[in-house]
């Protein structure tokens, strides 16, 4: 188990040095999945100012031993954003990714890297068969509702429901591994 | 998790991603606590982490626009020295109170702090208001379901029913909120309706309510605490006046210690304001 602490665990002690290591490293994790939600790029700035600050204010929920700090911080932004959309009453999906897609690079920022949670959890995800796997990804990558995702894939809606609750609890087993392991962030 | 059935799985899922209907929210709160759990984050985690992984297999991420960062440092300053201002007031006026209790509303204190853009009545008679002269606040407990119940037969029984929505000042977790306060004075009965309001951590933090009713004191009533749960959903919360409430010319929420205080410098979050 590594010993070192977090930037959450820090800014929940009051270290002010941490909140700035936080903004420079996970910024671009959030501004990427603000970006995917919601097209107007000011929106999605001031949805990701939105994230910060629920950030801020519960950095002390940050439980190393169920998750990883990336992954902590992706879920915190996913709720915001998920809440976001619905509060202007349109589904996530509804924004069509194409046209932000061209803002996705490889360079820039390097917040989503393949950290050994994000490597194991590829690796479950990859051991799913192709139906369930296309169904978690549409789901929790591209945003669309169960509805859509049963009428593109022609599954019965239960069965896109049921793909999703053993995927999900699936990832969420191994995420609990990883993080006893320490390898977690 | 042993004790989560499929039915709780399938509601915590579908939550995480974002296709939970009111009936199914309620649903869930009762398969959570009939499996004594207060709540679990387990399948959010779990979408986050793949949304992760396959953002790390197909995408990368896109370059922060200029001048991000300077606007979440300066948020991030606001957030953090407005916490420690609340600290050391609220520091002050415990030790205060325990020292002559009865005599703190002949005292002058120190002036709201107010950085909002509330540029109407309220904002004025709060800038008299030097100072709330309460109770530290007592805990309202939501009641999500009995609470919208009540909410709704109160607005459709007692039409002298006011509805007053709330005014958001320009702090930027707070931007997106809406809602409105229901209050009747005749019942002394009112209810807080809150859509998007970020969660606190009640180990760290609660929001407390105010009420500004200068027919019965220049002072702010004491609306008492209360907590928002994670998800951003509609919530209900009844009021709890400490005192009688004749006429309110306003609501207002601060972010307090938890418990409350008795003297707040603010920020004013979000405030209602009669016409």
């Amino acid at each position: 188990m590594s010993a070192e602490v977090s930037l959450l665990e820090r800014i929940a002690g009051g270290d002010r040095n941490a909140v700035a290591l936080c903004i420079d490293q996970y910024s671009g994790l959030v501004w990427s999945l603000a970006r995917r939600f919601i097209a107007n790029e000011a929106d999605a700035e001031e949805a990701v100012q939105d994230v910060f600050m629920e950030l801020w204010a519960n950095a002390s929920r940050f439980d190393a031993s169920k998750a990883g700090e990336a992954t902590w911080i992706s879920m915190v932004a996913r709720r915001r954003l998920i809440d976001r959309a619905r509060r202007e009453s349109r589904a996530p999906e509804s924004e069509p990714l194409a046209d932000v897609e061209h803002l996705l690079t490889r360079d820039g920022h390097a917040a989503i890297e393949a950290s050994a949670e994000t490597t194991r959890v590829m690796e479950v995800i990859e051991t799913m068969n192709p139906e369930q796997m296309q169904v978690v990804r549409m789901s929790t990558w591209l945003g669309m509702t169960h509805a859509a995702i049963a009428e593109r894939t022609n599954l019965p809606l239960g069965t896109v429901k049921s793909h999703l609750r053993r995927g999900l609890s699936r990832i969420r087993e191994q995420l609990g591994v990883v993080a006893a392991g320490g390898a977690g962030t | 998790m042993n004790a989560m059935n499929d039915e709780l799985l399938d509601l915590l899922a579908e939550r995480a991603l974002g296709a939970l209907s009111a009936d199914d929210e309620r649903r869930l709160g009762e398969l959570l606590e009939a499996a004594g759990l207060k709540d679990s984050d387990d399948m959010d985690l779990a979408a986050a982490a793949a949304m992760n992984a396959f953002a790390a297999a197909e995408a990368g991420t896109a370059e922060t626009p200029e001048g991000l960062r300077d606007k979440l440092m300066a948020d991030a300053d606001r957030f953090f020295d407005g916490e420690q201002r609340s600290a050391t007031v609220t520091d002050i006026e415990s030790a205060r109170s325990k020292r002559e209790p009865d005599a703190l509303a002949a005292e002058p204190g120190p002036t709201v702090s107010y950085s909002g853009r509330i540029g109407w009545a309220v904002a004025a008679m709060l800038a008299v208001v030097v100072m709330f002269v309460l109770r530290p606040g007592e805990e309202i407990v939501p009641e999500a379901f009995d609470a919208v119940t009540a909410r709704a037969s109160l607005i459709a029984e007692a039409p002298d029913t006011t509805v007053i929505e709330w005014t958001t000042p320009d702090i930027a977790a707070y931007r997106a909120v809406t809602g409105d306060v229901a209050w009747n004075d005749e019942r002394q009965e009112g209810y807080l309706r809150l859509v998007g309001m970020p969660m606190n951590d009640p180990n760290i933090s609660q929001y407390q309510l105010w009420i500004v009713d200068p027919d019965r004191d220049a002072n702010p009533v004491d609306g008492g605490v209360f907590d928002v749960p994670a998800g951003g959903g509609e919530i209900v919360i009844p009021i709890d006046a400490k005192l009688i409430v004749s006429s309110p010319d306003a609501f207002a929420i601060t972010r307090e210690q938890p418990g409350g205080v008795v003297v707040s410098d603010g920020p004013l979050l979000i405030v209602a304001a009669a016409g």
